[in-house]
Parts: structure tokens; sequence; C-alpha cells
């Protein structure tokens, strides 16, 4: 393999003809010291908070602490090549990344730089990695809904275009999975999806790429990392510069999905440079800004006005707890900023119930705004039906004698639950949920023992999708159940059951309650 | 550079500054404390460790200033190295002389410039300089010449923290990088383009 010298003696004589005798200006600083990803610089007395400097080697970085004497910087890459003395000049310019298609599908570092070897991102366009997040006047209530494909979320906690709804429980609760399905779910819509690694091992964010790339998903999608063996300051710009990528959609009447994973582990960078910047540390040694932190991160994610083109961003920050405590910091204040939480549960998760969700305490706050109308009315009440049956639940254990009617609540309730259950990478559309839904809180499936209730699912779609198309059509064109497309799903029903008796004789009802699966 | 240092030093140069324009004759006393740094502590080391040593005490220090320079100095600048004394900050006297300098050159419209150049370039061009400079920066410029031969051709001046780079160093710098620029994105676009088809 050899270089054409013609080729490359062009671009030189190009660059010959094009070279101007100017004199460059520039605003200088002097390091005066340096380590763990910040620079302590003398001079720079013009620079603007947030401005991008430039150090002799081309390492960015950004100007986070404006003091009398000295700016601290936080170094947006290899801090090892810098030395003390060493000349730091600014810019002029706030931090910006690469936007547009050119990056769906691939997988970039904070900075728009390409990590999955596939060549560069050819795009002129650019969005500050900082902006503030539109007012109340260019925004209208989020009224579309985001469908994630997990049964649980979408009749339960339902998200909607523009929401912020936050993920969160202990390590290895499925909090990823529920992003994750959220995206896969995403193939068929017009949704643009971004995922966030902040602070992951590079194994595990591997294998989330892979699986991606595995179901099509990578198509729509684009993947920003800062591992876990990335300096602090790139941890912490991750989720702002998701941010700006994603935006770019939202701003040109498009819609968008951002999953954050996850920003405990921002708030803890956050606070190493907070710390090291010498910024006073608050509770739990976290700085007093970490609040606005994360509240300027997660106002971004809006439904813009229709004036505006009416694109949205929604927001999937997820949250890792320690031992169930979600009233630590960091939990409370991004709780107190999304619009409802899906909380996972280690038990239920233990148990077999997988999404592990928590239906009492797991909320949206946009509720039915976010749902098809056929949605809101087969679980319009399952959320409550849940919580009173867990409450059911409990005292039943107690070994009292039931009377039928409690016995027949209990029955739905674990029928119901056995029906939320859903495997991870198979999302579901949203006319199958409604039918199960449907299928399940009218007690159809009262009668059907409950180790066989998944497969009876299984056959019930299936059946719909092969022999009755045209009521699955009719709820996906309406988007609504009025009485008598409701009698025609009735119909089906008992058509449907009438054909899996027949193929498998039912079997008596057990209804011994410590025979059921734990629930919670 | 101790940033704290500096700070503390900014105070101690003010005072100082408020005290000999009261005086009436600031440009002379500013004047002795450079040349007691230039003439005295330059040429006897000795003399000024013993003024910042620790082991050396406030009452020792002030009869020891009082030996060596209570006929020759001011007593606006004897007084100022006592008060330093007895606060324990002559150990940053050079520091505190810098700054009150550099805040003297701002109280009388001077700004340091740092101007470096490849090679002499003799007096006449220095005065051109100079006078482009204060005509720039409607200020009297006070120049510190510094003579870098790698920069090839053409100067350097900082004024403040902006820095003019008119040097050949520079703009072969620029060029290095525009011109690697510009393969790699070329190899990177076109790279059929970049190799001999016969050879690939």
């Amino acid at each position: 393999m050899k270089f054409n010298s013609d080729e490359i003696a062009s671009v030189i004589q190009q660059e010959i003809a094009q070279y101007e005798s100017q004199i460059d200006v520039r605003e200088v600083g002097r390091v005066l010291e340096v380590g763990d990803g910040i620079a302590r610089v003398y001079g720079l007395s013009g620079v603007m908070a947030n401005e991008m400097v430039e150090f002799p080697d081309g390492t960015i970085g950004l100007a986070f602490n404006l003091e009398e004497n000295s700016v601290g910087i936080i170094i947006l890459g290899d801090y090892v090549e810098i030395t003390e003395g060493d000349e730091v000049r600014s810019t002029g310019r706030l931090l910006s990344v690469p936007v547009g298609d050119e990056l769906l599908g691939r997988v970039v570092d904070p900075l728009g730089n390409p990590l999955d070897g596939k060549g560069p991102i050819v795009t002129s366009q650019r969005r500050p990695m900082e902006v503030i997040a539109t007012g109340v006047a260019e925004r209208q209530p989020v009224c579309e809904p985001l469908q994630t494909g997990i049964k649980a979320v979408d009749s339960m906690t339902p998200i909607g275009r523009g929401q912020r709804e936050l993920i969160i429980g202990d390590r290895k609760t499925g909090k990823t999975a529920i992003a994750i399905d959220a995206i896969i779910n995403q193939r068929d819509s017009d949704v643009k999806c971004f995922y966030v690694a902040v602070g992951q091992k590079d194994s595990t964010v591997a294998g989330v790429v892979e699986k991606l790339r595995e179901v099509g998903a990578m198509d729509y999608t684009t993947v920003i990392v800062s591992g876990a063996s990335d300096p602090a300051p790139l941890q912490y710009v991750a989720a702002y510069a998701g941010t700006a990528m994603a935006e770019h959609y939202m701003f040109n009447s498009n819609h968008a999905l951002i999953v954050y994973d996850d920003l405990s582990k921002q708030a803890v960078a956050y606070r190493q440079l907070s710390l090291l910047m010498r910024r006073p540390p608050g509770r739990e040694a976290f700085p007093g800004d970490v609040f606005y932190c994360h509240s300027r991160l997660l106002e971004r994610s809006a439904k813009l006005s229709d004036d505006l083109g009416g694109g949205s961003l929604t927001a999937l920050p997820i949250i890792e707890t320690l031992e169930g405590e979600v009233s630590a910091y960091i939990p409370t204040n991004v709780i107190s900023i999304t619009d409802g939480q899906i909380y996972l549960q280690p038990d239920l998760f233990f148990a077999g119930v997988k999404p592990a969700m928590n239906a009492g305490i797991s909320v949206s706050r946009v509720g039915g705004a976010a749902q098809i109308k056929a949605m809101k009315k087969v679980a319009g009440g399952l959320r409550l039906d849940l919580a009173a049956f867990r409450e059911l639940e409990a005292f039943a254990q107690l070994g009292t004698d039931l009377d039928a009617a409690t016995q027949a609540r209990l029955d739905r309730g674990y029928r119901m639950v056995e029906v939320l259950k859903q495997g991870q990478y198979v999302p579901m559309q949203v006319v199958d949920q409604v039918l199960i839904i449907y299928a399940a809180s009218g007690g159809h499936l009262d009668q059907v023992p409950i180790p066989e209730v998944k497969a009876w699912e299984e056959k019930f779609l299936t059946f719909m999708r092969d022999q009755k198309p045209e009521v699955r059509d009719a709820v996906h064109k309406k988007q609504d159940l009025d009485d008598e497309l409701a009698a025609q799903i009735d119909a089906s029903i008992a058509e449907f059951k009438t054909q899996y008796e027949g193929a498998s004789p039912t079997q008596p009802v057990k209804t011994d309650a410590a025979a059921e699966p734990a629930l919670v | 550079m101790d940033v704290v240092e500096e700070q503390i030093a900014q105070v101690y140069a003010q005072a100082f500054l408020g005290v000999a324009n009261q005086s009436g004759d600031a440009a002379g006393l500013v004047e002795q404390l450079v040349s007691l740094v230039h003439d005295v502590l330059d040429r006897f080391p000795e003399l000024e460790q013993a003024l910042a040593s620790l082991l050396v005490g406030h009452v020792e220090k002030e009869k020891l200033l009082d030996r060596v320079f209570s006929n020759k100095a001011a007593p606006q600048v004897l007084n100022f190295l006592k008060v330093l004394s007895a606060h324990g900050r002559l150990e940053i006297l050079r520091t505190v002389v810098r700054s009150v300098q550099s805040q003297y050159s701002k109280q009388v419209g001077k700004v340091e410039v740092d101007l470096q150049i490849a090679n002499d370039i003799g007096d006449a061009l220095i005065s051109e300089f100079v006078q482009v400079l204060r005509d720039s920066i409607g200020a009297e410029p006070e120049l510190r010449i510094r003579i870098d031969p790698s920069l090839i051709a053409g100067f350097v001046v900082k004024v403040g923290d902006t820095v003019y780079d008119g040097s050949i160093k520079t703009r072969f710098e620029y060029a290095r990088k525009a011109m690697v620029a510009r393969a790699v994105e070329g190899i990177e676009t076109h790279p059929e383009s970049f190799f001999n088809g016969e050879s690939r």
C-alpha cells in the first residue's frame, strides 16, 4: 500500500495558496497546577463561564471556576500531556457537539468523536452543549404517547412524548432493561433514540450496543459513552452532550428519546470535580448546585408548541439506589424534577416478577394524557386495583379463611400480575397490550391455572392476529374502545376460549393461596 | 506561582501605594522599593535569607533593618519593611514589590508589555513598536524585550492576558496543522484517491 504523493502535494499546494499572513490574537493564561482532570490557570482574565479553552496539545477544557486570581478549568480529554507553565488560550466559543443524522447508528464520546471505528462523522451541524431550556410559551402539555412496549409501564405509568420518567431501583433490578426495551420499541415509530452511558463498565455498554445492533435498533440510535475509566469531566458533560444531540431532532419538528444511564454516576463525577475545585461540599459531600445540575438537564426535555413544530424530547433518567434508599439526596432530587418514576423492587425481581415494577409507588404525573383512549379504558383502574390486591394478599397470608368474593379478587390479582410479566427485548404492540389487559381485567382468565396464563396469552394473541385481524385493525385504527368494539372483542375471546379448551382441557383451578407464586 | 501569595501581596502593595501617594513622592518610594530588590537583595542573598527566615525573630529583624537602612531608605519604606516583618510576611517581599510595581504602573497609565522577537531589530524599530503600541492600547507601554530565535521571524507581543502573535513559528504551526487536517480529511473521505490503483 503506497500513498499517492501527487495528491498530498496538491493538498499542501492548496494550503500554501490560501496561506495568509495574519496576526493571531489570543487571550492566554498559564497553567499553575494540573491533575485529576482539572487545571488551575493564571491569567485568562476575560474568559467567560463555561467557555471552551485550548491547551497546547489541542486538548479542550472548560472554564468551570472563575476566581479572583485564577481560573479552574476542567479538562475534557487526556491531561497527562499538560504540564505546569503551558499556555492556555481562550477560544471565545462555548462547547458544542456535532448533531444530525450522521450520528445515528454510531457510538461516540461526549465530544462527538467516534468510538466505533467506523470512520469520521462528517457533519457541519453543531449545537452548543449547554443551552437554557425552552420556556413556558414554547411548550405544550404532553399529549402524545410514547409506547415503551412494556405492558406494566404502558398501562400503569404511561410515558408521553416530552415527559421525563425516572427509572429508579437497586442494582440488578432491570433498570437498563426497561430503557433498552423502550428504545427497541421505537423501531416502527419516528422517534430517534440516544443512550447516554455514564460511568459504566465498557463491557456492559458493549453488550448493550451489541444487543441494539442485533435487533436492528442501532439504525435510529446513537450511543454516547463515557465509561468508568474516562476522566470525571467527560462523565459530567456526557449527559449534556447527549441532550444537545437529541434536541436537534426536537427543534426540527421530530421526536427523540434519551436515556441517561445513569445520573447517580454523573452526580458522583460532578461531586469529584466540585471537590477538586474546592467548592464547598454539602449533603453527602455533593456541591450545593447538584440539584441545578440535574434540573437544567432534565428541563431540556419538552414537548414543543405547534408553532415551533411540535417536536419532543422524552427523557428516561436512571438512578441507582443503595439498599432501596429512595430518600437519599440524589434520588429525592431527581424524583422531584421528573414527571413520575418507575420504581423497581429487588423482592419482586427475585420473585420472578419482571419487570419488577412496584405499582404502588410508581407513578406517571402525566397520566392518561399519555395513553391511547383504548388503553385508558382498559387500564384506568389497574394500578389501584393491583395496589389493593397486594394489601389483600398480605392479609390473606395470615391464613384466615376467605369468603368467595375475596378469593375471587385474589385470583384475579394473581392472574393480572402474571399477565403483566414480560420477557426482556420483546416489546409488545399497544393493540396486543390492550387486548390482553382487556381479557384479564374482564375476568376471562379467572379459570385459567396460573402457570398456564403465559401460554394462554401467547395463544390468544396469535389467535387475534391470525383469525381476527379485523378486530385488531379496528382497535388500531380507532385507538379507542367503544361498545361495539368491546362486544367484538368479547365474542373473539369467547371463540378463542372454546378453541383453547378444546386443545387443552381445563384443569381445576387452584385456590390455595399458599401455592401461588410469591407476590408483594 | 502561588495564587494565595499573590493575593496577599496585592493587599500589602495597595497599602504601600496608599502611603506613597500621601507622601507626594510615590515614584521615588516605588523606585526605592524596586531598587531594594535589585540592588540589595540580588547582591546579598544572605540578607534576604535572614529576613525571610523564621529562625530570626521580629525584634532582631527590626534591629537589622534599622542598622542597614535607617539612614539610606525613606521612613515609609523602612516602616513598610517593619510592618511586613511584624506580620511575618518578609518572605514574600519580592512578590509584594512586583505587585507594587504593577499596581503603580496601572495607576500612572503604564502598561507592561512583553515583546518577543527573533533577533535584535535595532532601536529605531523598537521605538516604532512603542509608538504603535501606545496608539493601540491608549497607554504608555513599559516594554520588556526578550530575544527568542525559535520564533524564526516576526514578533509576539503580550499585553495583559492578550497575545498578538505575528511570529513565523506560529504561522508554520498553523499551516502544519491545517495540512495534516486536510490530508486526514482527504484520506478519510476519498481514500481511493490517495493510493495508487496497482499497489492496492
